[in-house]
């Protein structure tokens, strides 16, 4: 953790510097592909991130840098125009189920690994790799993605890889998930294709 | 129920109760209870059916409740109002939402035992 705070500054001043730049480039490719393709839809932030290989630097850099402050507890209390739907985020804890997807979650990308831990209101995506303590509303593990460590959240949706203890209400296991570990669990669906291995338990 | 009476299929009825070994070709359906170890090409526990002991089958089909072990090579399906409690074996797992696991979960590589 004292590794963020001790970058944290000059993370935020960076994307601040950076971030009209990063908007404009965004744009730009969205615009080229719906143009060529009309494959990317602008409207959702979610799904643009996946996007080319340069859509994805331009979401890296910005989403990586919103990590140390809602790891140091800090979610809300940002000082970034860019971000701001993190400050709603911890406003709004109730209503689950839609509210973390109309905001903006927080990404880890692919290509991207984070050990420590990740403390929030909102939403977290990892396509990348991250290893430590994860309690959010909504955990999402893409396939590229892959967890390792201690989970408590609301809804935690697998189709990548998750090894270690898990505490939620809601888990989905898609496609080729592959979890393993112990599991405490309200409500659960598992897809064909998914793999569980480890100790199952019903709250 | 007529499509039950088949040559190396078993039916038990809802209220009824079994005790012991059982050893069946191709499916049984459980609408009833069951209490013992039952190896099956098929096994299908209704709404209504209660299983208690070890199963072992290629399919499995859960609707009603299963207690205690189960082996599954080939596909396990727990649907939205069945209950599994203890340890399971599988190939291929899909869980409906509402069904319920509990316990120890492990795959099962296509096992030599009943390839065979």
């Amino acid at each position: 953790m004292g590794f963020f705070s001790k970058k944290d500054k000059d993370l935020k001043s960076a994307t601040a510097d950076f971030a009209p730049q990063l908007e404009a480039i965004k744009r730009e490719i969205i615009k080229q592909e719906n143009g060529n393709q009309d494959k990317v839809d602008p409207v959702d932030p979610s799904t643009t991130i996946q996007g080319t290989s340069e859509t994805t630097m331009s979401s890296q850099s910005t989403n990586v840098s919103t990590l140390p402050r809602n790891g140091n507890g800090n979610a809300g209390n940002n000082g970034n125009g860019y971000n701001s739907g993190s400050g709603n985020m911890s406003g709004n804890g109730n209503g689950h189920q839609e509210i973390p997807s109309m905001l903006k979650a927080t990404v880890i990308s692919q290509g991207f690994s984070f050990k420590g831990e990740i403390v929030g209101e909102g939403a977290l995506n990892v396509d990348g790799v991250f290893s430590g303590r994860i309690q959010v509303e909504s955990l999402s593990i893409s396939s590229t993605g892959s967890v390792e460590g201690e989970i408590k959240a609301n809804s935690v949706k697998v189709t990548g890889q998750l090894f270690g203890i898990v505490d939620c209400v809601d888990l989905t296991l898609a496609d080729k998930a592959r979890v393993e570990g112990r599991v405490t669990y309200e409500s659960i669906q598992i897809q064909k294709g998914s793999m569980f291995r480890g100790e199952i338990i019903k709250k | 129920m007529a499509d039950n009476v088949q040559k190396g299929c078993m039916f038990v009825g809802e209220g009824v109760t079994l005790k012991g070994s059982f050893s069946i070709p191709e499916s049984i359906t459980i609408a009833g209870t069951v209490e013992g170890d039952i190896t099956a090409k098929e096994v299908n526990i209704s709404t209504t059916g209660i299983v208690k002991g070890l199963v072992k089958a290629e399919v499995v089909d859960i609707f009603g409740e299963m207690h205690d072990s189960l082996i599954s090579n080939q596909a396990l399906f727990i649907r939205s109002t069945g209950l599994m409690i203890g340890s399971v074996k599988y190939q291929e797992i899909e869980i409906e939402k509402g069904g319920r696991i509990e316990g120890q979960i492990d795959k099962v590589n296509a096992s030599p035992e009943v390839a065979k």
